[in-house]
């Protein structure tokens, strides 16, 4: 009973007065992501926020993301979560509880109202929004007018470098409202991309509110993370044998590939070893621990929070086409068979044709990808020679720019709305 | 579809020092969840130990806040915002009020923290005034010297906020071991709201001899074993173990060291482990609780977990608890329940329980005389102790939220 220890009554006062930011205090940045499938949105913001808290002013950085996602990664100092109770997608829009058992709309609106008490009482100076203008199923949009309305928060839509097919991203940009709400709410559209190898904006043509606002970031390079994870464990026993690594990002529908893989057959001193993901169905993984029992070249390893271990001391990745997991593939230079999840979304199939038309990974449609056509890969993926030159990777230094040239434009007392592109 | 009387029960646990208040609560979702597994299971916690939903039932979900108290995890440094402790407050104690109306639960249990950090719970407590949300407070069974208790609340304005705002009280022990309502000097209003729950473990362990447990956990013969709990200030005793075992006849042992040990004490632990052939350090064991069935002798501090375990495994224990915080002695007037270690140890011993090693005196003589006395003894303790906490806390909270409690009655 140590802990509350203001001293005086605490019936002294009624409503505590709303917390106003220090206008000179330090800089506070939040980063939405929304959850529902994978794990892919919270890791880059994470890598996000861990170039922000490098930024000279130190800034305070809040994530918010659902509490599925967001289990157990480790946090740099400076940052500090807000979870928020887990939604699973279920198809396009239809969103439902993961966890508690209360209806879609009692959830909605209660992820609504803790965002909305979380970020009009943080306040942030930016705030950066992963991929929808209004957060799931709108959970977003009243934050968005309170914060438009009351603190000069600057905001930002973040997209990857591929969204899906152009017409689907269309048809659901229009259905969601996605240019009005940019024009609306946001101030700047970063893409983590390199239009060099896709240009989000020209191929599903998202309208010229966002094209005005957009800025190319180039992609999110993870090589720092990759070679502190590959630091601060002890690496494995170095053998001569070949390794080769399965990953299927979160898990969710990875079973397949993961499943081909342990089935193919492996070159003499090759050691395979699949990172079954945190959200891979469990009988899945025990068949894949089954089959590992009985193969002295193939073991089974849990989702770890530091999968540039493992990556690093790859030869060769079979791997899915998320964004984290390419980017993670490409910055280390090792080669790779990807093999894309192709539905709901073509995104992954979209990036990994992309990067396979350079040259610089191999690809699969997963209705090829037998074990067979895995063993075939294997047999000469280590004959293959020098890749093209890699795509931009400079979004990790670029986008700290970004956010401190829209402060400044906050500084000088531009106020919410004013179009910072115009002298573009 | 859910049934929309299914209910909704919230459990806030402000981020305390340590692993406890977090374990407890899992504890009870894990109970809620068996006994209703239709239910909506909240949790609110700004702990930065709690990061594994893993734990918790399928049918509840996590809100987890800004953390407040510096809690040194693992090998990384804390996770906390650097602002102003008076911001955090503001922000926490906004989003747990929206998120609790929001929720609008038929119960909100708050754990050992009437008001949490801060007074950050009072926004809310208030504003459940004009709801049907039913309040309760869960206790520990020794918050602390009860002098300063009394001191402290007087001061905070606590007893009324306990007469105020909660409709209950759950003491997670036993009023034979504490009466709380006499410790505390607590007045008539509020101690009629005291519900005596018993001590929370896990889910029961099946009884069986040493032998077999240690035949099912594969360690051979007898063994010591000393355990940190969190970890977090359990240096100095496991590193006075490590210096007891040299006073001892050769003996396995085992050190647990929890996993809020800094990295470069639990190092040092490890680097002593390497020259001592019979000595094992692990960061954690799943299965402690049957290594401490199964020990010859089990050395701990006396943290509410480690002490409801020891008693609910009966094993030999030989109790050093904390007097002192992040490896500094803490001053008696300013340790307030930094004794709740101290009066849950004697109670203990006196029970028939525990051997009780006073922190002044933790050398490594002591402690192994200690450790001596706790394997030959073969006495058994006097106290039949009520251990089905987990059960009645969860069983409590489901009859207030169908409304089927009579919360003013005394029990």
């Amino acid at each position: 009973m140590r802990e509350p220890g203001r001293a005086g009554s605490p019936l002294g006062g009624s409503e505590p007065t709303p917390y106003v930011p220090d206008p000179d205090g330090g800089l506070r940045v939040a980063l939405y992501s929304h959850d529902g499938m994978g794990i892919g949105h919270v890791r880059r913001n994470l890598l996000l926020a861990e170039a922000l808290v490098g930024l000279p002013e130190r800034p305070s950085i809040l994530l918010v993301a659902g509490a599925a996602e967001l289990d157990a990664f480790p946090l740099p100092p400076g940052v500090d979560v807000l979870t928020l109770p887990s939604l699973r997608k279920w198809g396009p829009g239809d969103y439902r509880p993961r966890r508690l058992r209360v209806t879609g709309p009692t959830l909605r609106a209660l992820r609504a109202r803790t965002l909305a008490a979380a970020l009009t009482s943080y306040r942030p100076h930016v705030l950066i929004v992963d991929k929808l203008p209004l957060g799931v199923c709108g959970e977003l949009e009243p934050t968005l007018q309170a914060l438009r309305h009351g603190s000069g928060t600057r905001c930002v839509l973040g997209l990857r470098d591929v969204l899906d097919a152009p017409a689907s991203v269309r048809e659901e940009w229009h259905r969601t409202g996605g240019e009005a709400a940019v024009r609306s709410y946001y101030d700047a559209v970063w893409v983590y991309g390199d239009p060099g190898i896709y240009d989000v904006l020209e191929e599903c043509q998202l309208g010229p509110e966002v094209s005005r606002r957009a800025r190319f970031t180039g992609y999110l390079d993870p090589s720092h993370r990759i070679r502190r994870e590959a630091r601060s464990r002890a690496t494995t026993e170095s053998t001569s044998d070949t390794l080769v690594l399965c990953q299927v990002g979160g898990g969710q529908d990875g079973g397949q590939l993961a499943e081909s893989f342990a089935a193919a057959r492996f070159p003499a001193g090759t050691q395979g070893v699949i990172v079954a993901g945190p959200h891979m169905p469990r009988d899945v993984r025990s068949r894949l621990e089954d089959r590992a029992d009985h193969r002295p070249d193939l073991s089974v390893t849990g989702f770890s929070t530091a999968p540039g271990v493992l990556l690093s001391e790859a030869d060769h990745v079979v791997s899915m086409g998320g964004y984290n997991s390419v980017c993670e593939i490409l910055a280390s230079g090792k080669r790779a068979l990807i093999v894309p999840r192709v539905r709901p979304r073509s995104e992954q199939l979209i990036r990994a044709s992309r990067f396979a038309e350079l040259g610089l990974l191999d690809m699969l449609h997963p209705d090829m990808a037998s074990p067979q056509a895995i063993t075939d890969w294997l047999e000469q993926a280590g004959t293959v020679g020098e890749a093209a030159p890699g795509p931009n990777f400079d979004g990790l230094s670029v986008v700290p720019r970004l956010l401190r040239e829209l402060t400044e434009t906050v500084a000088k007392g531009n106020g919410p709305g004013e179009d910072l592109h115009a002298a573009d | 579809m859910p049934p929309t009387d299914a209910p909704r029960i919230a459990i806030f646990t402000h981020d305390t020092f340590g692993l406890g208040h977090i374990r407890r609560c899992t504890h009870f979702l894990q109970a809620l969840s068996e006994q209703s597994p239709e239910a909506s299971l909240l949790l609110v916690t700004g702990s930065p130990a709690f990061n594994a939903l893993g734990e918790l039932p399928p049918n509840a979900d996590c809100v987890k806040i800004p953390t407040v108290v510096k809690t040194a995890t693992r090998d990384h440094a804390p996770a906390h915002l650097p602002l102003p402790l008076s911001e955090i407050t503001a922000l926490r104690a906004h989003i747990v009020r929206e998120t609790v109306l929001a929720f609008d639960p038929d119960v909100l249990l708050v754990d050992n923290f009437p008001l949490g950090s801060k007074d950050e719970l009072l926004p809310t407590l208030q504003a459940l005034r004009d709801r049907s949300t039913r309040t309760l407070l869960g206790l520990r069974d020794v918050l602390g010297a009860p002098d300063v208790v009394r001191k402290d609340w007087t001061r905070q304005g606590m007893y009324r906020v306990l007469d105020r705002y909660y409709d209950a009280i759950l003491v997670y022990g036993s009023a034979e071991l504490q009466d709380v309502a006499e410790a505390y000097r607590l007045p008539a209003s509020v101690a009629a709201k005291i519900h005596y729950c018993g001590y929370v473990t896990g889910e029961a362990i099946e009884p069986a001899s040493s032998e077999s447990v240690r035949a099912a956990l594969g360690v051979a013969g007898p063994f010591v074993l000393a355990t940190g709990g969190g970890g977090g200030d359990a240096y100095p005793l496991l590193s006075t173990f490590v210096d007891a075992l040299e006073l001892l006849p050769p003996t396995p042992a085992m050190v647990v060291t929890g996993p809020l040990m800094s990295t470069a004490h639990r190092a040092e632990l490890r680097d002593r482990s390497r020259a001592v052939s019979h000595l094992t350090v692990v960061e954690s064991l799943p299965d402690l609780r049957r290594y401490m069935a199964a020990a010859s002798a089990v050395v701990s501090m006396c943290g509410y977990n480690t002490a409801t375990e020891i008693v609910s495994t009966r094993c030999p224990a030989v109790v050093v608890p904390r007097t002192w915080r992040y490896g500094e002695p803490l001053r008696r007037e300013k340790a307030g329940t930094e004794f709740e270690q101290l009066i849950r140890a004697r109670a203990l011993e006196e029970k028939g329980f525990i051997r009780l090693v006073e922190p002044e005196d933790l050398v490594p003589e002591r402690l192994a005389a200690g450790i001596r006395a706790a394997i030959a003894d073969r006495s058994e303790p006097s106290w039949e102790v009520d251990l089905e906490g987990r059960a009645n806390v969860s069983r409590l909270l489901l009859e207030m939220a169908s409304g089927g409690e009579d919360l003013h009655a005394a029990t």
